[in-house]
């Protein structure tokens, strides 16, 4: 319970929004420039943009999961040249709500925290004590760009809670289907773009003692996510508004419901290996990763990191975006389901909310971005960190190429993160992926949990538009 | 009288009820038998996995995947070192040490002398007093972990091994005083007003005359609260978030984490073995003792 | 009462009974009045809503789910672990060859010390242990079952099949709590007077009525102990859910009371909800307790014990 919860990150997603509307949201949203917290200001200036005093202290409480902590202290470091009187205390933690709980309510929480993992903060619960950081993208960064201009498109969705970007998430998460070169090349197969060719190829995996694919019990719910982004990319943006507004029958959408009758076919087949409802994921991963024992695994771009120790050697890792139900699809095959994870948030009752905000622009500024993409394998949102050779990682190789591939066609979604319900639709999940009910049974069973949270008046709801 | 002369007076028991008398049936052989049998099977299955977690403590990752049933390719530390070293499980053990020593001496102290008073005065609100502690016994320890969170907090002691203590003997004292007040009660109190008659006072006749005589009990509930205190979870996990004073249960719960990041099964194996040999070695020699304390213990 | 008496009084049951009311009863007792309210765990203000998280835990069909998960295991792991310790605890004092009072089997402490091996390591390990023998291809159960050609067991999902998936947890539990209640009882048989047994035998009493008739009846308060702790762990279980089933089971049929109330702390942001959630699960504990006595006192009046 104090890992790094890579099944939330699975779903720390965003709104999809085309491009241009994103841009539209960034600049709607800046030019705030209240200091509401506490603690004594100091100029604001080019250098010092949100006006940090420039003593005392900073006090950063960092999710110490996959990525550690160490590559906000290296931000910290390289603040620290600008604003030599000021202390920057960089904390790690394993259990943000439980340990940050407190210090919420007694109205003294951290000036800048990394909000993740399997115990995070639902962002829904606390958003109103939280500072607005579109003037964090408004500023420049250390070296004189203004900072939303050197991000991915779309980054601030995730952190957009009715109009307020009340989280930054760092880490750009590309959501693929991932498998390995080596062994499609040996083999001669080719990565399906659509259910049918998926189902062509479980054939092929069969015959030759495999399995298509793979799943442990904490992560059923990657298929739902591999099953939403194909029924998206499938129907188009009325799939996914369907969805993240929770409407009624929002599951018997046909592109959703084609895509689960395909992935009913694949496991009836048997192209699914069995006993995923009884393993951990991270045993089912090294199935994949190390014994290849199935072909496709779909997962968030963090699947290379997690799995270094455990992959076969000369694997080749690479990913594929996620299958298209037919071939005339409303988005196109390349379309990606991406988004940033890795939420940072600022509290507005902390001492030095300025400061927070200061050593969020510093890890945004090409220095730091690029160190942690460096270290990490993996890209932060600021765009142009990671070279062409991936720092020699094809999995990296692949994720900078599919991303470039989809342009602007980048979507994703959040309900599922937004409102907790993870939990609860794993349990439908490993039923379906196990064969113990059908997609109609599935259906039936998501709806009810979607339907329940619609009609909690206790929940409070977000308009996706 | 001491637990040892305890036992000893429970196998030397034994030993003179076990004479033969008369050798009747023959139905007697399969009775021994059987249960010779049942026996065996029984301690296979409680054997086996730990055998099986044994071996695996010795293998890579890898080749528990691949071969999760042959015997370890080499029989390397690396595991050890890894599981002490890397995932920590040394530090953990020191902090469950003194967590769980303090917090045990801290319990058997307040819980003796609470039980003691409890079972030899009457007093006004000394039922009620009683049924509070007995009504702590059934709580969910669930119940009382946030508004506790504030309590620790508010005193300045959350997240740090003392606040663990004060947290541990708080929910170990009910079971404590729900098992010694009944040997308390048990004995005679003529003793307790002799020795007050001798001059005695209140507390030299708890210290010196009814708590030597209740030690047979002390011993048997100081090894349930041991237990029962080195395996406690949900405190530690809830209270205790500070890394660096990690006890062992939460170390080890990091590997049962839900969203496990790159578990390491190897290490998990060897973090077991390392978790359980030190208990189990404190069990076997002291088993004779333990068994004695038992039955002495549990007799009232 | 003397000063002095009242010093005493005050030092060695006022100190400790304050201590515990601070961490004990005061917290049980503020998580009873935040059941009255729907905070949320974050925000400094609350509102009271009177008993409206209650009706809706009525209706909440998961948690309706947990708490019979949970009580089918309260029923279940006492009963089954108390009688095969008790069956065990049984061959080993009294399945000697001999017709004498009672007689130990020959290896007997082998098989004690043994038993009792479950009971030294911590119940979080005991969960990750069973969880990596159940694994469907790398554990030891599916390994042994098909080595035998049982072949129907290749990825066999004890943890994650409905029909398998309590058993087997409960299994674990069971596994790790036997061999200490047998421990307890092998003490407790002993120091039952060897004169009833003779009584017994001369009465023309087989091995089995022996038991019946003069075993059990002398153990009886330590049965109820047991039962009454077992119940109570079987009602928490969180530990070993935590390792074995983090996520419910499938289709939640491990879920526990403790799991969803976490669950709805934590993840959802409801403290108020889990706070109700948590004096449900108190006031079945009590009850629980309250019926054993019950019972147990019914039977010990017919008795005239």
């Amino acid at each position: 319970m104090d890992r790094r919860s890579v099944l939330r990150l699975a779903f720390a997603g965003g709104v999809a929004l085309p491009a241009l509307a994103l841009t539209g949201c960034a600049t709607g949203g800046g030019g705030s420039e209240t200091n509401t917290g506490g603690g004594a200001a100091g100029e604001k200036s080019e250098k010092n943009p949100f006006g940090m005093a420039d003593s005392g202290t900073v006090e950063a409480v960092i999710f110490n999961g996959g990525y550690g902590f160490d590559y906000v202290t290296f931000a910290a470091d390289v603040a620290k040249k600008n604003h030599s009187g000021v202390t920057f205390d960089v904390k790690p933690s394993t259990q943000i709500a439980q340990e940050l709980q407190p210090r919420f309510v007694g109205g003294n929480p951290p000036d800048l925290i990394d909000n993740s993992g399997a115990n995070q903060i639902g962002l829904t619960t606390i958003a109103e004590q939280l500072e607005d950081l579109s003037d964090v993208f408004e500023a420049k960064n250390l070296e004189g760009t203004t900072i939303k201009d050197t991000l991915y498109p779309g980054v601030e969705a995730p952190g957009t809670l009715n109009g307020k970007l009340v989280a930054i998430n760092y880490v750009q998460t590309v959501y693929a289907l991932w498998y390995s070169g080596s062994l499609f090349e040996q083999n001669g197969w080719t990565v399906p773009k659509t259910w049918d060719e998926a189902i062509a190829l479980g054939a092929q995996a069969k015959s030759k003692g495999k399995f298509l694919f793979l799943w442990g019990k904490e992560a059923a719910t990657y298929y739902q996510t591999l099953a939403i982004a194909s029924a998206i990319k499938e129907g188009g943006d009325e799939v996914r508004l369907a969805l993240e507004n929770l409407e009624e029958k929002c599951w018997s959408n046909p592109a959703v419901q084609g895509v689960f009758k395909a992935m009913e076919t694949v496991i009836k087949n048997g192209y699914v290996k069995p006993g995923g409802g009884g393993t951990q994921f991270t045993a089912a991963q090294a199935q994949w990763s190390n014994g290849q024992e199935a072909l496709l695994y779909p997962s968030g771009s963090w699947i290379e990191n997690e799995m270094k120790d455990q992959t076969k050697d000369g694997f080749k890792m690479m990913g594929a975006p996620e299958f298209t139900l037919t071939g005339n699809s409303k988005m196109p095959y390349e379309a990606l389901h991406a988004a940033a994870g890795e939420p940072f948030i600022v509290p507005s009752k902390s001492k030095n909310p300025a400061g927070g905000k200061e050593l969020l622009r510093v890890m945004l500024s090409k220095e730091a971005a690029t160190n942690f993409a460096k270290t990490k394998l993996a890209p932060t949102i600021v765009k142009d960190t990671v070279p062409a050779d991936g720092f020699g990682s094809t999995a990296l190789q692949s994720q900078s190429k599919m991303l470039s591939d989809a342009g602007d066609n980048v979507f994703t979604w959040k309900f599922v993160d937004n409102y907790g319900m993870n939990q609860d639709m794993l349990v439908p999940w490993n039923a379906f992926l196990s064969g113990q009910i059908d997609a109609a049974r599935l259906t039936t069973q998501l709806q009810g949990i979607t339907d329940k949270v619609r009609n909690d008046p206790q929940v409070k709801k977000e308009k996706v538009s | 009288m001491s637990a040892t002369d305890v036992s000893a007076r429970a196998t030397s028991g034994r030993a003179t009820q076990s004479r033969n008398e008369s050798p009747t049936a023959g139905s007697d052989k399969v009775v021994t038998v059987v249960s010779h049998i049942v026996l065996t099977i029984w301690s296979i299955i409680v054997i086996l996995p730990l055998l099986w977690v044994f071996l695996s403590s010795w293998k890579t990752t890898r080749e528990i995947f691949d071969s999760p049933f042959a015997l370890p390719q080499t029989w390397s530390f690396d595991n050890y070192v890894g599981a002490w070293t890397d995932s920590g499980i040394g530090k953990y053990m020191l902090n469950s040490v003194i967590v769980v020593g303090c917090s045990l001496v801290l319990v058997m102290i307040l819980g003796a002398a609470a039980a003691y008073t409890l079972a030899r005065f009457t007093f006004f609100g000394s039922q009620i007093v009683y049924y509070l502690i007995l009504a702590g016994l059934t709580f969910p320890i669930f119940l009382a972990i946030v508004p506790l969170f504030f309590v620790l907090k508010n005193l300045g002691l959350l997240n740090t091994l003392p606040g663990l203590i004060a947290t541990y003997v708080a929910f170990a004292f009910p079971f404590t005083v729900f098992f010694l007040y009944p040997f308390f009660r048990g004995l005679p109190s003529e003793i307790a007003e002799a020795a007050e008659l001798d001059g005695a006072g209140e507390w030299r006749t708890f210290f010196q005359v009814m708590l030597p005589m209740a030690r047979p009990g002390i011993v048997a509930i100081a090894i349930f609260n041991f237990l029962g205190l080195w395996n406690q979870f949900l405190l530690p996990v809830a209270l205790n978030t500070n890394e660096d004073n990690y006890v062992l249960s939460q170390g080890m719960a990091r590997f049962a984490s839900q969203a496990g990041y790159a578990v390491d099964f190897g290490q998990l194996f060897a973090a077991v073995v390392i978790t359980i040999v030190p208990v189990l070695a404190v069990y076997i020699f002291t088993q004779r003792q333990l068994q004695g304390s038992l039955s002495q213990g549990t007799m009232k | 009462m003397s000063a002095n008496r009242l010093v005493f009084i005050l030092v060695t049951l006022g100190l400790p009974f304050a201590f515990y009311t601070l961490f004990v009863l005061w917290p049980f007792a503020q998580a009873f009045i935040y059941s009255l309210t729907n905070w949320s765990g974050f925000s400094p203000n609350f509102e009271f809503v009177g008993l409206s998280n209650y009706t809706a835990l009525l209706q909440n069909a998961t948690f309706l789910k947990a708490v019979r998960n949970n009580l089918l295991m309260a029923v279940v792991i006492p009963i089954v672990t108390i009688a095969l310790a008790l069956a065990l605890a049984t061959m080993v004092t009294v399945g000697g060859s001999s017709t004498g009072a009672v007689r130990g089997l020959s290896r007997s402490s082998f098989y004690r010390i043994v038993s009792f091996f479950p009971y030294t390591i911590p119940a979080i390990v005991i969960g990750l242990v069973w969880a990596q023998m159940f694994d469907p291809s790398s554990g030891l159960i599916n390994g042994l079952l098909t080595a035998v050609g049982l072949d129907q067991f290749r990825s066999f999902a004890w943890l994650g099949e409905v029909s398998t998936a309590m058993p087997a947890t409960m299994f674990v539990i069971i596994w790790g709590f036997v061999g200490f209640y047998m421990v307890l009882f092998i003490a407790a048989i002993k120091g039952i007077p060897a004169e009833l047994y003779d009584a017994a035998r001369v009465d023309g009493a087989g091995r089995l009525r022996m038991t019946f008739m003069v075993t059990i009846p002398m153990v009886r308060d330590t049965i109820q102990t047991a039962y009454v702790y077992l119940g109570i762990l079987a009602l928490d279980a969180f530990v070993y859910m935590a390792a074995l089933n983090p996520s419910g089971g499938p289709q939640n049929s491990t879920l526990t009371m403790t799991q969803d109330l976490f669950n709805t702390a934590f993840k959802k942001g409801q403290f108020g909800m889990a706070s109700a959630m948590g004096v449900v699960l108190a006031v079945m504990t009590l009850l629980f307790a309250a019926i054993v006595f019950v019972v147990i006192r019914a039977i010990k009046g017919k008795d005239n014990r």
